[in-house]
């Protein structure tokens, strides 16, 4: 019987290399404009959380991009207006996590709007520089999604950055920090001076507890992504 | 209060408007913040990619023009009362209070802002936690003002713990930034010490870029009375 139990937990442990049962908390923090039930909030300090479990996180593959996604767990959304913070819980099924590791975009997406949408973070504002490979193209690469984007495509580029950052964990399965160029807004931003960046709101909401939440970003800021995941202590 | 910035703003001519504004509103409590997911150190303990807030309550009438000798423009806060706050990766929470005088300055002229101190004999402008770039200087289209350290609002942008700060290798630095560890800010905690571990724009090892240099970013915040 102790032989059993034993090697029972040798195969629970080269299983859990992946993804285990372990609590995660993914957050976004950002700095943006838009409106939650009746409160329309400008330049307000932001923070998108979900949690989840790491074994819900799965992986694919497509044209050489690795996705990590997550749809099972709780998120919420808190809107800090001159010191005053306003939570809501977001309703279950608007939105999940996921991270594009090759194109190095991370953050929140919903299926019924967009994947970009409410809040991801990028290598800039629309996604559409985000192109790595190895033949010298221009792209931003001056925040840890991009940077790290940079690297899978260029291993060279790891010179660039310091071991810390090229030591980030890649996955939606261990604690990370990711920052990049902040999208919360449905459209293409516009950079034209005189020109709102954000032109219009999200074609549907995203359903909270408080009332019908927009992200209609007009601050053109960045952004911090962590994952959190639950440490183990050992005895 | 807004109305006063956002009519300094439009019409500034470089004759100390914030200063100016902040003369007519004396006695009036102000609050920075600033956060970031960083490494610290207080009182020999290391926690690593920790929540770091920082705060810094003053008044606006101590908002000053910085000197003229300052090689940019811009404001600077000389006195008031800082706490942090750092909520470790496994939940703990330690609040402190710092018993050395912070700084809150802006640079306007490169687009910087944020928590300054004095650490070393010289003020140092990135020391414990400022933040920098396109965001923060309003270069890129956007639509929010460069901070004047009395309108409030908030920025996100490229995070910088950084003795010796400006520190570009192509600007004629040394590409580093000062080892905190002989740099301690006292807190009635015990000392602090505040580190950047996300650096980018290297080459030879060196930081070639006083934006880029750091991969990481930080919020820093301007809010209205005592928070």
């Amino acid at each position: 019987m102790k032989q059993v139990v034993g090697t029972g937990f040798a195969l629970v442990l080269a299983i859990c290399v992946e993804a285990c049962a372990e609590p995660v908390v993914y957050t976004a923090y950002v700095v943006t404009d838009g409106q939650l039930g009746s409160l329309k909030f400008s330049d307000a300090p932001v923070t998108m959380t979900f949690r989840g479990d790491a074994s819900d996180v799965t992986k694919t593959t497509s044209g050489g991009v690795v996705k990590y996604r997550i749809d099972e767990g709780h998120a919420t959304v808190a809107v800090n207006v001159q010191g005053t913070t306003t939570v809501a819980r977001i309703d279950k099924g608007q939105v999940y996590v996921h991270y594009e590791v090759q194109t190095g975009v991370v953050g929140f997406g919903s299926d019924a709007i967009s994947p970009y949408y409410p809040l991801t973070l990028s290598c800039d504002h629309n996604h559409s520089n985000c192109h790595y490979d190895a033949n010298g193209n221009a792209y931003a690469s001056n925040q840890t999604v991009s940077a790290l984007a940079k690297v899978d495509a260029d291993p060279a580029e790891s010179t660039n950055y310091s071991l810390r950052v090229n030591d980030l964990p890649q996955t939606l399965t261990k604690s990370t920090l990711l920052t990049g160029y902040a999208n919360a807004c449905f459209v293409p931003y516009v950079f034209q001076a005189g020109s709102p960046p954000c032109a219009s709101p999200a074609p549907a909401p995203i359903h909270t507890d408080r009332g019908d939440l927009y992200l209609q970003d007009q601050t053109l800021g960045k952004g911090i992504f962590t994952v959190q995941v639950k440490e183990r202590h050992e005895d | 209060m807004k109305l006063l910035s956002r009519t300094c703003l439009s019409t500034v001519a470089g004759i100390g408007c914030a200063a100016a504004s902040a003369m007519a509103a004396a006695a009036l409590p102000i609050t920075y913040t600033a956060f970031a997911i960083t490494d610290v150190k207080l009182a020999g303990t290391l926690y690593k990619d920790a929540q770091v807030s920082l705060k810094f309550i003053g008044d606006m009438g101590d908002v000053k023009a910085l000197p003229a000798s300052a090689p940019v423009t811009g404001y600077w806060i000389q006195k008031g009362s800082a706490s942090l706050e750092i909520v470790s990766r496994d939940g703990h929470r330690i609040k402190a209070n710092f018993l050395d005088q912070l700084v809150i300055s802006v640079d306007q002229t490169n687009g910087g802002a944020g928590f300054g101190s004095n650490v070393g004999g010289a003020f140092n402008p990135a020391y414990p936690l400022a933040i920098d770039g396109s965001n923060v200087g309003a270069f890129a289209g956007g639509v929010v003002p460069v901070p004047d350290l009395l309108t409030p609002g908030s920025w996100v942008d490229h995070a910088w713990s950084c003795i010796g700060f400006p520190v570009s290798s192509f600007n004629g630095g040394n590409g580093k930034c000062a080892d905190p560890a002989a740099y301690p800010l006292n807190t009635d905690k015990g000392e602090f010490f505040i580190y950047q571990p996300y650096l980018g724009a290297l080459v030879g090892g060196l930081m070639t870029d006083d934006y880029d240099g750091s991969v990481n970013d930080g919020v820093f915040s301007i809010l209205p009375g005592a928070q």
